[in-house]
């Protein structure tokens, strides 16, 4: 991966493939170059045994392939960076990732185009929402894939001008709020 | 600053009433691999050009999906078109030029791009 917020799509696609109706997506930036990822779903949840080998790129809950490298890829480029990285989980309740990084290091990876990453992720599924925070010091953004789809429904999906909108409205107020 | 009070009023401006279907009479589906093997080997910016491009365009029989990793990561980004008579084709390493290209022949004029193509069922 290239980009942080690759990172953060292919954790929320494992929440949609179990079953996750909500998806919380924090990102927090703190002491001037501290960042917080965490993904928190309400999906299936990893059981106990489980999670003692989820981040072994060598277990994997699909049957086609024995690799699995989205969580052990996403926790290299945490520890990289002077990070952390931790799943924690309860079956049937929710599985939370957190990442953390320093971005003055020099292989922390860049953010990416999180309006575009928020966008496509609230396309993904039609059964899963995503509520994004984004927060400086103490201000907060927060996006809320339910509230744009009541103002613009399936215009969501067809109608370029709003893709567009959506994209420069998370974009824009996260710039706004750098320090 | 953007706000959402004004995509309220570029929605109203700008809609387009469309209803969107699970079928695609006489259209296509288009799958994006969005697994980490796809995402990592260049998925996102492929998939944008296709929700770009469809919604730009205004092809309405068009649906783009995002499904899991297909099997084949050294191919990706793959994507696999469907069209209405259940035909599918399977096209690997796509970048962004390549799908702009996949939209005019394959899904505007139903023409395969067999150099692109790795497999099909019919």
């Amino acid at each position: 991966m290239n980009e942080l917020v690759l990172h953060i799509m292919d954790i929320v696609y494992n929440s949609i493939a179990a079953c996750a109706t909500l998806v919380t997506i924090d990102i927090e930036r703190y002491n001037n170059n501290f960042l917080r990822i965490s993904v928190l779903d309400n999906g299936n949840g990893i059981d106990k045994t489980t999670l003692l080998e989820v981040k072994n790129p060598f277990h994997t809950s699909r049957t086609t392939r024995k690799v699995g490298l989205g969580l052990s890829l996403f926790e290299l480029s945490c520890t990289q960076a002077n990070g952390k990285f931790d799943v924690e989980s309860e079956v049937g309740k929710f599985t939370k990732v957190s990442a953390s990084m320093d971005t003055s290091h020099i292989d922390c990876l860049p953010m990416g185009d999180i309006g575009e990453c928020i966008y496509l992720l609230s396309v993904a599924s039609d059964n899963c929402e995503i509520v994004f925070n984004y927060k400086v010091s103490e201000t907060v953004f927060t996006y809320d894939s339910r509230e744009i789809k009541n103002l613009v429904g399936n215009d969501l999906k067809t109608n370029f001008e709003v893709i567009k909108y959506i994209k420069d409205y998370v974009n824009e107020n996260i710039s706004n709020m750098e320090v | 600053m953007k706000s959402l009070e004004e995509l309220k009023k570029i929605k109203e401006r700008t809609q387009r009433n469309v209803n969107m279907r699970d079928s695609v009479d006489g259209g296509h589906r288009v799958a994006v691999g969005m697994g980490t093997c796809g995402i990592a080997s260049g998925a996102r910016p492929v998939l944008n050009t296709f929700v770009e491009e469809v919604a730009k365009q205004n092809l309405d029989n068009v649906l783009v999906t995002q499904v899991g990793c297909m099997g084949n990561c050294t191919k990706e980004p793959m994507v696999e078109v469907i069209d209405s008579d259940g035909r599918k084709t399977i096209y690997g390493e796509i970048d962004e030029k390549k799908a702009l290209e996949i939209v005019e022949k394959h899904l505007k004029n139903n023409e395969i791009i067999d150099m692109y193509k790795i497999s099909s069922l019919d």
